[in-house]
Order: C-alpha cells, then structure tokens, then sequence
C-alpha cells in the first residue's frame, strides 16, 4: 500500500530532524567571503548594519541615544570634532566645520572660522554653502522651549540662552556672526568643556530655511553637511543613506549607500552576518562571542576597544541601610570585581575610579601612593575590610545584619542579570540579605529618580563627552537632586565635593582642575555613594571585504571612511 | 439581519470605548514610570524634562488629559508618538498591512494544513496514522512560538537559505518571500490545533443519522465527507478561526518581534517597553476593532454555514 500524504510529511519531518546535527556541523559561517585584495580604497557598495532598535529620531536637538547618535554622524556635522582614537584608544578635539577656532584668555569668548565650500546636501537649501547664519540658528534652536532639546544643557553657559528658554527673547545675545565664516561665542563664565558640548550632535549645523518650511515631518528627513544623505526612513524596517559626493572632504565617501536595519536581535544578527547579510555587528551574546573568539577565522575579524563608561550600583544615601556610611563602603568592598570580569568573558575592567581610563583624574590602584589609595580602598574586593566596615555600621550587631530588607533594582538585560547575580552571592557571603527586583529601563528610570523609593540599583554611566565634569558633576552634585527625575539617584550631597566640582568647573589651568576633580572623586569614593565595579569594551565584528570602518568612543560606529575590497570596487566616486 | 449587525456596532463602540478609557488609565494613572523621562534620555536634567512633559501635556490635570485624547480619537486623530513625533495613524497604517499579509498568511496555512490533517485522523482513527497526525498536533500546540520562530529561521533560513533572516526584502516579491517564515511560525500552532479540532468534531459528526442516511442514499464517500461531514465540523472551526484572525491582525508580538517584521505586534511592543502612551494605546484600539469585526464577521458566516442558525 502507497504511504499516505500524511505519513510522507511525518517521513519527511522526521528526515530533517535527523539531518539538523548535520547541517548545524557545516553552517554557513564555516566560510568566510575573502577580500578581493584591493590595497587602496575603492568606491562603491552598500555596507549593511542593524541594530536592537529603531532611530529614535534624526533631528540632531533631539536625539540623544547611540542609534540616534551613530547614524546622525553620518548627516551631520559640527564646528569641532573627534578624531580616530589614537594608539592610547583617546580621541582629541580637531577642526570639523570650522577649519580654526581661538578662545580669549578668560575663556569667555570663543571665535570660530568656519570652512568655505561646505554644502548642505539638497532640499529646501538646494545645496546651498553653510555660513555663520546657520550656525546660530542652529544653535538658537536648541533654546526653543517647544522643542525641549536635551542638547539645551550644554550650551546654557552662552549669554542670552536663558533668556531664549524664558521665552522672553528670540534671539541669542552671546552669539554673533562676525561676517558669513565667522562665529563669535560669548560665554557667561569660563566652561573648559564648552569645546566638547560644540563637539556633541546637538551642535550640528542645519538649514533654517529646511528645518523651519517642513516643521516636523523634517526629522524624518532631515538635511545636513555630512558625508551620507538620508535617502529614506521606512519606520520599523530600514533607514538608507546614500553617498554625498558634493562632501567637502576630498574623495570621501567611499561607500555609495549604507542601510541601516532596526529590531534585530544580537543572535539574529550575529546569524545575518554569517549568511553575509549584514556587513558588521557591535553586540554579540555571550556564547557567540566566545566563539567568535575560539574561531580562527572570526576571531581575526572582532576589533575591541575601552569604552568610556563606568559600571556598578547606586546606593541610595538617603535609605536605610545605606544611610550609613559603613554599611555602604562594607557593601563596596564585599563585590569581587574579578568574578565580575570573568562573567562577563574578560570584557569588564575592574577599576577603583569612577572616571574611567582616559579622562583626566582617572586613577589606577597600582599607581597610587598609599596616602593617596585610602579613599578608594573600600572600592575594591576585600571581605575582610568589608567586614569591619559592616560591624561598624548601625545594622550590624554581633556579626549578624539586622537592618530592613535591602531590594536591588536590575535590568532585563543580560549584563545586569549577570551583575545582579554575583552581587546577590557577594553580600550573602558577608551577611547581607538582597532581593533583586528586575524592571524595564522606563521604570527604573523614574524610580531611581525619586527619593525613598531605590535602595540599590545597577547602575552604569556612559559618556556624552570626554571630560571628568561628566561624570562627576550631573550624578554628584547637591543641585542634581529633585523630587522627581532627580539625576542624582544616590542623593549623596556633601558641600565640601560641590565646592570642589564648581571650582574645578570655572577652573582655567588644567591642571589645577584635574587636581580638584581628583579631590572632589576621591572624597566621593571614600563616601561610597556608589560601588564602582568595572569599564567596559566596545567590539564589532566584520565581514573581512570590510575597510575603514572604526569602532569609536563616541560614535560607537563610524562608517565615514569605510570601504568595501570587492571586485566591482570603483577606482574614482 | 440589519438589526442584529446594527446592534452589535453599537456594542462594539461601547466595547471599544471601554478598551480605550481602560488602557489610558493603565497608562496614565499607575505610577510605574514617566514618559517624559524616557524621552529625555537618562542623562537629562530635571529642568529638560519638565519641558518635555509640558510639550507632551502630561502636566495637565488627568481629566483634562482624559477629555482631550478623547475627544481626538472621536475626531479619528489619534496624536503623536512620543518618541519620533509620527502620527499614530499614519504609524498603524504602516504597520497593519504587514500584520495582515503574515496574518493571511498564518490563516491559509492553519486551514489548508490543519482542516484536512484533522479529517485524515479521524478517518482513520486508532491508527498509526491517527497516533502520528495528533503527536505531531501536540508537538505544535506545546512548542512555544519563539522556540519554533527560531527553529523554522535556523533552518529554512539559515541552513537553507531560502529566506533572508528576517525584516522585509526589497520589493513586492521580497516582501512575500520574507513573509514565508512568520507566517509559517505563526501558523504552525493553529495548524496543530485546528486538526485536534477538527479531528474530534468529525469524530462526532460520523456518528450523526444523517451522515448514515447520506451513505444509504448512495452518495459516494467522497461527498459524504466534504458535503456532509467536513461542512457541519467546521462550525466550531470557524469559530476559533475567527477569533485567532481578529488577535493575529491585532498583533502577533512574539513571531513579529523573533523576525523584526513591522508590524502591529512589533510596535504594541515597542511601544509599551518606550513608554510611548499614544502608540500603546492606537494598537490597543486597533487590535480591539479587529477582535471585534472578526467575532461579527464569524457570526454571520455561522447562518450560512448552519441554516438553522438565526440571526436575531
């Protein structure tokens, strides 16, 4: 008798079944498209990448994400910017639009020259060349209350912002356009970080003429200077940008289109680059990134860099237990940074410092005298340290805690699982009871910006530029905290750090500031607010026909000078 | 008939009105977190926040907020989102014709896999046939959809490569070819359980008097089953059929979100992880009106598929 249809489809179920093993042995990953052997860049291609989430936005007052961010690169552009990072991994501040810049000796007044032939790409500015015109407005922009720019912190310090905030003036006094390539900036008071907040995307320069005709349909396809053009945003499904190649660099761009993909997941991503649909990956999970790097072939593909960043918790000052000082810094020093790190496949630095590697008033353990360790010595794994500390504070007696239940806010991702986890079995080994509470990212939000609400959370801050200020002054200051989306969610104040960070904020000579952000870190590290852990790595991983392209501190990605080795490469755009 | 689809219009309106006011509460009122806050980025000052949420009038009085959004709906505007400023609409209508494609998709491969699986089985019940038909059922019906998402995406296109790995190929045909493995993934389970389904009722049909009077009247077994059998068990067939078209064109959140397809499910998740309150709330309505029009449209076919069935 014939088998039955029914009985061919469980015939042919059960044969695949049994093949699966077989073909899992020989996926396509196994082999890797070689380059074509190009020894000079060529033009040409499309570069692939995706990402776990969509744009937020594309109007560079607004956003304020790494996706935003990285792909924002690619259109616009600013008066000042970052270069590649150097042997150390640091980036430095360079020319961008403005081909030179000088600062008066008070550090009030800051005179930018901007390049001549640079070119928004078309649009309602039909290519028309960038002045001092668009500079200003650009940056009055940010002032508009209706358009609540994060960006409007950063460049408060111009005279006449705040009058722009109020509503009560249009214009911005301290900006004056000295002829069409020139800008002037007048300060309120002297701002060392100044040079990098013109550095940030919110700086980017913008056609009034655009921004203004098409309201807010032009976020979705907005006009810059850049190298790459928004060819199209498709919501939820791609964004693609083609070359500009009226770009005022000469002879870049090299790639004719780069195309973005959102809402992919790290393993979906990592499977699309093994089947060559996509050109490059900056996330992978833990098990794909050990073995990438056990893969003889991939593992010469994956590119890692420090990031600038700092990771731990936060301990809400104002709470008990951590109320006490004691408590905090034996709570400090129960963590094993090491064990963290190996969790996390080597990837996690263990550090003593909150500022991280790079930025002035980092500091390394091994190179500190011991006068100058002692504040930092709670910041580092010591069980016994960790427990006299513990029998000093107010919720331990007879060596056995006694204070209300403790609840440690985590994320739903998989690093603060990780974290969580490992810090749960570190205060257990000294006593410490936690539960672990894990949110989404809005609710953590809101709640570690409120007071008595968060004892303990994972915490991690990444940089929105390179300088001490940032990560010191928003998270430590008296004046961040507030009922409500307070910035500080430690609530640690302490009068002595905030004269230290105000002095070093309006401090001129470096050195005297790095000295001062070096007093106001350590008094901060002996207060324990927070438990400093570990820096983190940024990697990408790449298809070997991939050139040029770069893993950056700040833009996490940059495509700019990226290129493809394929045979169809053109030798001129 | 006109009384009794105009009377359940007006339920639906009430249903929907319900829905809505519901989800806004949910919203708005349980302190769980701000939105305002999540646009601003974790690195703003409380000042930029407070101007966000003046610009997203959250700082109004709720009733006010209540009346306003409202009264927009009423009006078919369903705001803004928060996080890129599009219109909700204008975001739905994106998003539904995507939903709908896979959703079309699923429910042809449920009926056109699980309908006649189900009526093999139970010709020929107790037998191996029977046995691996329905393990096969319960395999589907137990496996959960990510596990099957990224099984059928391992496989087919990965290993195969006769798919892309997700997302939306380039043009109409991209497009299709792209919706192959949703479709399938969100197919599979109702496939599984339209067979179980379908199995059982037959079984319960064959026992009936008039499938023996049919065979004593000579028809041939061929008619006795599709005219006779198959269209009486389908009833209850349709009417899961129905209900699961409404919740897939609603969303299908988990097979959406495995293969980064755009479309209503992808952003209701997105949407509720964002905070983005508009959104959240435009998909809620939109999945709402579905499940709605497809129990009517599921009642209707019941007259013409049972006579004796009336509408009042």
């Amino acid at each position: 008798m014939p088998a039955s249809p029914l009985a061919r489809v469980a015939l042919l179920g059960l044969s695949l079944g049994l093949l699966f093993p077989l073909l899992s042995a020989c996926s396509p990953g196994d082999g890797l498209a070689p380059a074509f052997g190009h020894t000079s860049p060529v033009y040409g291609g499309r570069f692939v990448f995706a990402g776990e989430e969509d744009i937020r936005t594309m109007d560079p007052a607004i956003g304020y994400d790494e996706v935003s961010w990285t792909v924002m690169h690619l259109v616009f552009e600013q008066l000042l910017a970052y270069s590649d990072p150097d042997e150390d991994g640091q980036v430095h501040l360079i020319g961008g639009l403005a081909e030179a810049w000088e600062v008066s000796e008070d550090g009030l007044s800051w005179t930018f020259h901007l390049r001549h032939g640079v070119r928004f790409h078309a649009g309602l500015s039909k290519g028309r060349e960038m002045t001092a015109d668009d500079v200003i407005y650009s940056w009055t922009r940010l002032f508009d209350a209706h358009l609540a720019s994060p960006g409007a912190d950063f460049y408060a310090v111009i005279q006449g912002a705040d009058a722009v905030l109020a509503g009560e003036s249009s214009q911005v006094s301290g900006l004056v356009a000295l002829d069409p390539w020139t800008v002037q900036v007048h300060l309120v008071r002297h701002d060392a970080t100044f040079a990098n907040a013109v550095a940030m995307t919110f700086g980017s320069v913008v056609p009034a003429e655009d921004v203004k005709d098409r309201g807010e349909q032009w976020s979705f396809s907005p006009v810059g200077t850049g190298p790459f053009r928004v060819e199209s945003w498709d919501i939820g499904e791609k964004t693609a940008f083609t070359a500009n190649r009226d770009y005022w660099q000469p002879g870049l761009p090299y790639l004719d289109e780069i195309v973005y993909l959102p809402n992919y997941t790290r393993s979906i991503q990592f499977l699309k680059l093994e089947a060559g649909e996509l050109d490059q990956v900056n996330r992978l999970t833990s098990p794909d990134y050990l073995w990438v790097r056990s893969d003889p072939a991939w593992s010469q593909r994956i590119e890692e860099i420090a990031s600038v960043d700092t990771y731990g918790e936060m301990l809400n000052t104002q709470m008990p237990p951590f109320d006490d000082v004691w408590f905090r810094r034996g709570v400090a020093a129960s963590i094993n940074r090491d064990k963290l790190n190996k969790l996390r496949n080597g990837r996690a630095h263990p550090t003593v410092s909150w500022v991280p590697p790079g930025l002035a008033a980092h500091v390394e353990w091994d190179e500190m005298s011991p006068a100058q360790r002692r504040p930092y010595r709670y910041q580092r794994y010591d069980p016994g340290l960790a427990r006299q500390c513990l029998d000093q504070s107010r919720y331990f007696q007879d060596g056995h805690y006694t204070g209300p239940g403790i609840t440690y806010w985590a994320l739903n991702d998989e690093a603060s699982a990780i974290t969580s986890q490992s810090v749960q079995q570190d205060l257990a080994s000294v006593g410490v009871p936690l539960d672990i509470k894990t949110t989404t990212f809005p609710t953590y939000l809101s709640a570690t910006g409120q007071p008595q609400t968060v004892q303990m959370a994972y915490t991690a801050w990444v940089m929105d530029y390179p300088d001490p200020k940032n990560f010191l002054d928003p998270i430590f200051d008296c004046d961040s905290r507030a009922e409500q989306n307070s910035q500080n969610s430690t609530f640690y104040c302490d009068p002595e750090t905030d004269r230290l960070l105000d002095a070093a904020d309006v401090a001129v000579d470096p050195d005297q500031r790095t000295a001062l952000y070096e007093a106001a870190q350590a008094r901060i590290m002996e207060a324990a607010p927070v438990v400093v852990e570990y820096h983190s790595t940024s990697l990408s991983v790449t298809l070997p026909v991939v050139r040029g392209f770069k893993v950056h501190p700040i833009w996490t990605r940059d495509m700019s000078q990226a290129w493809l080795d394929v045979a169809e490469g053109r030798p001129s755009p | 008939m006109i009384t009794f689809v105009t009377r359940r219009l007006l339920w639906a309106v009430l249903t929907l009105w319900l829905v809505v006011s519901g989800t806004f509460l949910l919203a708005y009122v349980l302190p769980s977190s701000d939105p305002a806050r999540m646009m601003a980025g974790p690195h703003a000052s409380k000042e930029v926040v407070e101007r966000i949420r003046a610009d997203l009038y959250l700082d109004r009085p709720l009733p006010e907020q209540y009346i306003r959004y409202v009264s927009h709906v009423a009006r078919g505007d369903l705001g803004r989102s928060y996080k890129n400023k599009e219109p909700v609409t204008a975001a739905i209508r994106r998003s539904l014709p995507w939903t709908a494609l896979i959703a079309v998709g699923a429910s042809i491969f449920q009926i056109l896999v699980g309908v006649p699986i189900g009526v093999i089985a139970a010709l020929h019940k107790r037998s191996t046939v029977d046995l691996g038909a329905m393990s096969l059922a319960l395999l589907g019906i137990s496996a959960p959809t990510f596990l099957t998402g990224l099984a059928i995406m391992y496989l087919f296109g990965f290993q195969f490569g006769w798919f892309p790995l997700g997302g939306l190929g380039d043009g109409a045909l991209g497009a299709l070819r792209s919706a192959v493995m949703p479709s399938l993934t969100l197919g599979i389970a109702g496939a599984a359980y339209y067979s179980r389904l379908t199995r059982g009722e037959y079984l319960d049909i064959a026992q009936q008097d008039y499938m023996r009077t049919a065979r004593a009247k000579g028809m041939t077994e061929r008619r006795v089953v599709l005219r006779h059998g198959l269209r009486n068990a389908l009833i209850p067939v349709l009417t899961f059929f129905g209900m699961d078209l409404g919740a897939m064109l609603g969303g299908a959140v988990v097979t959406e979100t495995i293969f980064a397809w755009p479309g209503i499910g992808k952003l209701a998740i997105d949407s509720v992880l964002q905070q983005d309150f508009p959104v959240m709330l435009g998909t809620v309505l939109v999945a709402s009106i579905a499940i709605v029009l497809a129990n009517l449209l599921v009642d209707l076919l019941y007259a013409w598929l049972d006579p004796r069935i009336r509408l009042s």
